[in-house]
């Protein structure tokens, strides 16, 4: 659990600095036909699964893909393999998650929701069980859309995606510090907003006592 | 002096670390039904978010854009 992270990383997740992919976009500038689909085959899921996860439509999607990929190929010359690749990646991703969304305000169009819970689904359970899980997937998905991007972006590189913190403010071009409090304001907000939306016979923080100011020591 | 707010802010961010790093505050959340309620829905989130389905790209979706870099 990445709440936990700080309490269980030493051995378990050293930093791994990968030096094959720095050698994949200088590769691919010389003209080798293999390092370009290395580099789209090592992060189609997490690209991917952050327009998911940010909320981009179905359609938006599919056309925000192909253009992150094709900027990462003209851009390639660029980057710098003295440096992890990653964080230019996620830069090139953020930056178009970004425009995609202050086009979208800018048009007065909102985000579509797009039921991504029912692409998602797991065929293997029983028929209530799914409709229970997708229900629970589609309430956190929906608590997850209604974040500010400044804070789902944070929450989406961290916590599903799995990026160090570091990383991520250096993707984000945001100072660390605020990586830090816009996910504690994500899971917060989260947190209010699961609960707001749990159904009724569930005993959740919706009927608990608010924290406040008071002390207890 | 630890307030309800001031916890939940540090768990929020750092997790099960700040019970480590602050021993009044760990204190504090065994005492405090808010705190704990607060801790253990932002423990539940966290594997949620977690376990959220991993979500790939179609086939076709990947080879387009490599189709044109070849041609580029």
């Amino acid at each position: 659990m990445a709440l936990d992270k700080r309490q269980a990383a030493p051995p378990a997740t050293p930093p791994v600095v990968n030096l094959e992919e720095r050698g994949w976009l200088p590769r691919h500038c010389r003209g080798d036909a293999a390092a370009f689909p290395a580099l789209m085959g090592a992060y189609r899921r997490p690209v991917y699964s952050y327009l998911l996860r940010c909320g981009v439509g179905t359609a938006d999607r599919d056309d925000l893909f192909q253009a992150i990929f094709l900027k990462i190929h003209s851009g390639a010359r660029s980057y710098d393999p003295a440096r992890p690749l990653a964080p230019w990646i996620f830069t090139i991703v953020a930056n178009v998650v970004r425009n995609h969304f202050r086009d979208l305000a800018s048009a007065a169009s909102t985000p579509t929701p797009d039921g991504v819970s029912q692409e998602l689904a797991d065929p293997q359970p029983g028929p209530e069980q799914i409709a229970r899980a997708r229900e629970e997937v589609a309430r956190l998905e929906a608590a997850l859309k209604a974040l500010p991007l400044a804070q789902r972006e944070v929450l989406v590189m961290v916590t599903i995606l799995a990026r160090p913190q570091k990383e991520v403010a250096e993707a984000l071009g945001i100072p660390l510090n605020t990586v830090k409090t816009q996910l504690r304001r994500a899971r917060l907000a989260l947190v209010k907003a699961m609960a707001a939306s749990a159904p009724a016979t569930s005993s959740t923080a919706a009927s608990r006592p608010e924290g406040g100011s008071h002390d207890h020591l | 002096m630890i307030t309800c707010d001031a916890v939940q802010e540090r768990l929020a961010e750092i997790g099960a670390a700040a019970l480590e790093e602050d021993a009044a505050l760990a204190r504090h959340l065994a005492g405090c039904e808010a705190c704990s309620a607060l801790w253990a829905d932002l423990q539940a989130l966290e594997a949620d978010l977690a376990a959220l389905p991993e979500a790939d790209a179609p086939e076709a979706l990947v080879s387009a854009p490599l189709e044109k870099v070849r041609q580029a």
